[in-house]
């Protein structure tokens, strides 16, 4: 595959998308700390389409982050497989999947390197991986950000500018290597609504450009549904798929979209699906941990 | 290998560095320390000259010689070439043993931190020794090293040696996982201590040799030691990295070395079960 210079566009930007199938077969996940055996993934299949904008909703500890973590390589699964386009990222005879730059986690309180600036953060990538010189990967990571409105800030330190600077920073980090998905584990939890309306118009316009496949947890069912193309909504704990909505508001979209009345119908429609989950969790008495 | 590079030179740190003289003559503690100072010479001068001035000796105090004796004696001493011979001899036992606890130290710290077979057979032994004070050994040294001069740099060593190894081993404890994942998702598969060799990952490329993740792991070493040292103010203000409320011998490069092994080591931890 050639490395096209526009650098934020990538997944078939003129046309259909191309890359980032994400295929989950009967997963399931048991995690068994001393023996006691907690079933957090129980048989859960999903079908994510090549650039396709992912939302996972569910309720606290069923189990998003631990599918995150099968798909990222930082666990193990139990059985069942996942697919990225046509690779076996694990399976029966690979419980672990290989990490590596084709699957980049943003994750939740952000991880910049707090010292390294903005740029040399973006530049780590293609440079520990060898494909480019550190001269180059500067370069490119200073075109990145400049492409991404953060020109001016290449040269600061993660903890000079602000979250939202940096978090659009970690994104472009993740971005630079052309990975096949992005993965989010409720990357704005903490903001202020405020806070997050940029981020989410930010992200937005990153992803209009690239068309990479986003795997978004998150349980903010607004949230799902402005940025989303399909939002999936988890059962409590064990996780399995319980409904998949289609938001089909068109493209490129603003905070216009909240006020209409099509959203406010998927909102409501995803609501009742979660409300009952959320209902039996807190029965349940559900911790998450991560 | 710089760290921070000609395109991004960190703005808020030349501010702070360049003004910190100014900041220091600002602030009260500066002043209150100074004042501290000098009341305890005085103090003292009075204590030696107890006997001169009251006619009662005090105590242990009155035996010291006063600190304006003192002051004219050294005027004398800064005059003669062996004064400054001695400081000379001094500075290179003190450096010889310091500089060797830290060859020594930093990678034994490291290998405690990130081999598990390792820290199981060599920190048993070095808790026992530990306890040891620096001048417990003296007698043992002089019998260990030929001449003095070692002896003597020994002793220095082993009072480096143990805080040393400590605090590069508590550095590794630090680490936050996130820094481990985020290094591991970018590109952590190459990272291999094992001797293997390069594999393609799926875009096809061919992963560089050893050598080259060798090298972008010095770099990134030394990049954390250089920011560590060059805005340790900054990043105490504004990186919660855990600089502010750390032990007072802790030292910020012995964190920095740590985790850039840690990490690295990490993946290739996972370069190896990927496998
Ligand atoms: N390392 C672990 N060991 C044991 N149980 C875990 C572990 N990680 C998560 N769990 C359990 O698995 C369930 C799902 O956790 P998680 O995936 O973090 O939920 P969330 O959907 O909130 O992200 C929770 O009930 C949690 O208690
Ligand atoms: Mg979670």
């Amino acid at each position: 595959m050639k490395r096209a210079d526009a650098s934020l566009e990538f997944n078939g930007s003129s046309g259909m998308p191309t890359r980032g199938a994400l295929t989950i077969r009967d997963l399931v996940k048991i995690y068994d700390p001393e023996g006691v055996n907690i079933m957090a993934v129980d048989h859960c299949s999903m079908q994510i389409t090549p650039g396709e904008f992912c939302m996972i909703v569910g309720p606290s500890g069923c189990g998003k982050t631990t599918l995150l973590n099968a798909i990222a390589g930082f666990h193990s699964i139990t059985s069942g497989e996942i697919f990225l386009d046509d690779k076996l990222l694990c399976g029966p005879d690979k419980p672990i999947a290989a990490q590596g730059a084709d699957r980049i986690v943003v994750f939740q309180n952000g991880a910049l390197f707090p010292w390294k600036t903005l740029a040399e953060n973006v530049a780590y990538g293609p440079m520990v991986q060898g494909v480019l010189s550190k001269r180059n990967a500067l370069a490119k990571a200073h075109e990145m950000l400049a492409e991404a409105g953060l020109g001016e800030f290449g040269g600061k330190y993660p903890g000079e500018v602000s979250s939202g600077m940096a978090r659009r920073a970690e994104i472009v980090r993740a971005l630079i290597n052309r990975p096949k998905v992005l993965l989010l584990d409720e990357p704005y939890r903490a903001m202020d609504g405020l806070t997050k309306s940029i981020m989410h118009e930010a992200l937005l316009e990153i992803y209009d450009r690239t068309k990479v496949t986003i795997f978004f947890i998150t349980h903010d069912l607004e949230e799902a549904i402005f940025l989303g193309d399909r939002v999936y909504v988890l059962t409590t704990r064990p996780c399995r798929l319980k409904k998949v909505v289609n938001v089909d508001i068109p493209r490129p979209r603003n905070y216009e979209v909240l006020s209409s009345e099509p959203f406010r119908l998927l909102v409501e429609e995803t609501r009742d699906a979660v409300h009952e989950e959320a209902i039996k969790a807190f029965q349940l008495g559900e911790r998450e941990l991560a | 290998m710089v760290s921070v590079s000609e395109v991004s030179r960190p703005i808020g740190i030349a501010r702070s560095r360049r003004s910190f003289l100014r900041r220091t003559l600002g602030r009260q503690e500066f002043w209150r320390g100074c004042v501290a100072i000098v009341v305890f010479l005085i103090l003292w001068e009075i204590g030696s000259r107890s006997g001169e001035w009251f006619g009662y000796t005090l105590p242990h105090v009155g035996l010291l010689p006063p600190p304006s004796d003192v002051a004219v004696a050294w005027s004398k001493v800064l005059m003669k070439w062996g004064y400054w011979e001695s400081w000379y001899q001094s500075f290179k036992r003190v450096l010889t043993g310091f500089i060797a606890a830290q060859i020594i130290g930093i990678p034994f710290g490291l290998m405690l931190a990130v081999n598990k077979y390792f820290r199981d057979i060599f920190f048993p032994p070095f808790e026992v020794l530990r306890p040891i004070p620096p001048l417990a050994w003296v007698p043992a040294s002089l019998i260990f090293w030929p001449t003095n001069e070692m002896s003597i740099a020994f002793v220095t060593f082993l009072g480096a040696f143990f805080t040393i190894v400590i605090n590069v081993l508590g550095g590794a404890r630090t680490i936050d996982v996130r820094y481990l994942r985020a290094v591991q998702s970018m590109g952590a598969s190459q990272w291999d201590l094992g001797g293997r060799r390069g594999r393609r990952d799926d875009l096809g490329r061919r992963h560089a040799g050893r050598w080259r993740s060798r090298l972008l792991h010095l770099e990134f070493v030394y990049g954390r030691i250089a920011a560590a040292n060059r805005c340790r103010h900054d990043l105490d203000r504004h990186c919660r990295l855990p600089f502010k409320h750390r032990h007072p011998h802790d030292r910020p490069q012995c964190h920095a070395l740590a985790q850039a092994v840690l990490i690295r080591k990490t993946g290739a931890d996972h370069a190896q079960a990927a496998q």
